[in-house]
């Protein structure tokens, strides 16, 4: 429907300016005062010059109106009746331009009997003298239409046809490519995958270097000394130096032991999420800050979700002890048999709340991401001086 | 001469002539419009009206004048000047000179009129078909 329309507007736009171009270029030049006058030795002239170039397939009658009636037509039972202008075409005769009616929409005549579906263009011109003129033809949508398409057909095989060859062109060169994209995304995960496996090794061999090497010494000789510190007759002095000594080591153990999980964490496992917390605010006590974990009912959780809230605290956990300058913390684990709740609260100086996001600060944001893959959710309350709540809820169904 | 020779020879001299007299003029149709004569020296004029089915004539003047001279020609329509022209005749073809042209066929009777006038003896030839 629209395109039948919009092929109608397009045939007509064209026939319009076919009767332009006759009427300007073919009529105008012909024109003479005998003509208007009616002389028939001007018509024959007119006739016998211009009828050919009016040999338009489209085009089916053509008529010359003066203000007081036909002047001329191609077709002769038209010659010499007593017609009237119409409105439209007196509208164009005295104020120029170019109109159009359809044939169907006005009161037949002997003129336009013939011409059903058909649309009369009528376009002003002039004699030498200024006598205006209207020249009008009869044209048939249709056939124009007909006429464009045998015109647009060939091009649009031409289109079509270069669209497909460019399609077929290019499309082993696109599944190549793709396939080359595809190898390299792959190479590039396996060897991002090697270089954390290399990273992780690594860390599992300092550590169990360390534990197996350092802590076990220092172990050994915190045992030495504590044993020596029981030798009976030794001086106060001595004791009480020898005691202290022993606290230092075993401070200095629990760091290392700190450490020794940041630099390879321990693989988590539920029922052992308390010990592992503990590890994590070992250094708390060495800052003078007191810390404390509880945890209740984590043993219904997986190993990955023990790992989940166990990653949270650890990164939660070393925000307070580095830039909270808190005197407590407190990290308290608990779970009603469907979600699983971490929460890590200092007293610190907190942060201001329309600061940056929150969960972006301190190296959350990869946490946020972690959590949300998990299907968990994490949020942080803070304000100045009133200390940082992180809280993690991940679903133990999940 | 016996008198059947001589009913041959005269049957053949009739049928001779008559041919000769009709030679230059062709055959016309019987919607055809068709007049012809005498010049007012030594030339034949001739000048058909053939309708072509389309609302117009095609009309044709011819002249016979056995020269190669200019002659000044016109067609007229009802009295108004339609066509005119010069034309240079050819003494070594059939016609002198031949001239078609096509008029509008108006409601009602047409007269049409074809004229020439050679330009060095003055000799005319005017046609008419009236009526048509």
């Amino acid at each position: 429907m629209l395109a039948a329309q919009a092929a109608d507007r397009e045939a007509l736009a064209e026939a319009r300016t076919i009767n332009e171009v006759l009427a300007e270029s073919v009529a105008g030049p012909l024109l003479t005062e005998k003509l208007v006058q009616g002389s028939r030795g001007a018509r024959d002239r007119f006739d016998q010059r211009a009828v050919d170039q009016f040999d338009v397939q489209v085009l089916s009658q053509v008529n010359l109106w003066s203000s007081e009636g036909v002047v001329y037509s191609d077709n002769s039972v038209s010659i010499e009746q007593d017609y009237e202008l119409s409105a439209a075409q007196r509208e164009v005769l005295e104020q120029g331009g170019t109109g159009e009616v359809y044939t169907d929409d006005v009161p037949q005549s002997p003129l336009t009997e013939e011409a059903d579906g058909t649309v009369q263009i009528f376009t002003r011109i002039e004699t030498p003298r200024g006598t205006p003129l209207l020249f009008e033809g009869y044209y048939s949508l249709e056939d124009i239409e007909q006429r464009r398409e045998q015109i647009y057909r060939p091009f649009m095989y031409i289109i079509v046809g270069a669209l497909v060859l460019l399609l077929v062109m290019v499309t082993p060169i696109l599944r190549v490519l793709t396939k080359q994209v595809t190898t390299a995304s792959k190479e590039r995960e396996r060897l991002l995958r090697a270089g954390l496996d290399a990273s992780d090794a690594e860390r599992r061999r300092i550590a169990r270097d360390l534990h197996d090497g350092v802590v076990q010494d220092l172990a050994g000789t915190s045992f030495s000394i504590a044993a020596a510190a029981r030798e009976p007759g030794l001086g106060d002095g001595v004791r009480g130096s020898l005691h202290a000594a022993n606290q230092a080591i075993r401070d200095t153990l629990k760091s290392l032991r700190a450490l020794l999980a940041e630099i390879h964490p321990p693989e988590i496992q539920a029922e052992d999420l308390a010990s592992s917390l503990a590890d994590l605010i070992a250094p708390a006590s060495a800052l003078g800050i007191q810390a404390s974990v509880s945890v209740e009912g984590a043993e219904t959780a997986t190993d990955t979700q023990a790992a989940l809230v166990w990653r949270v605290a650890q990164e939660a956990v070393r925000n307070a002890l580095r830039h909270a300058q808190a005197s407590t913390i407190a990290v308290t684990v608990r779970s009603d048999g469907k979600v699983l709740v971490l929460e890590v609260v200092d007293d610190g100086v907190g942060f201001a709340a329309d600061a940056a996001p929150a969960a972006d600060r301190y190296g959350l944001r990869g946490m946020s991401s972690l959590v949300r893959d998990s299907g968990g959710r994490l949020k942080v309350h803070s304000s100045v001086g009133e200390g940082t709540a992180v809280r993690l809820e991940v679903g133990i169904d999940a | 001469m016996s008198p059947r020779s001589l009913l041959v020879v005269t049957l053949s001299s009739v049928l001779g002539a008559a041919a000769l007299a009709t030679a230059p003029f062709a055959v016309a149709g019987d919607d055809d419009g068709v007049a012809r004569g005498a010049c007012s020296q030594n030339a034949f004029k001739r000048l058909r009206v053939v309708p072509d089915g389309n609302g117009r004539f095609d009309v044709i003047g011819v002249v016979w004048s056995n020269d190669d001279d200019l002659w000044d020609w016109r067609m007229t329509h009802d009295g108004d000047l339609s066509f005119k022209g010069e034309v240079r005749a050819d003494g070594d073809s059939d016609r002198s000179f031949r001239i078609k042209r096509s008029m509008l066929d108006f409601p009602g009777i047409d007269n049409i009129a074809f004229k020439a006038e050679n330009n060095r003896t003055g000799e005319t030839c005017f046609v008419k078909v009236d009526d048509f």
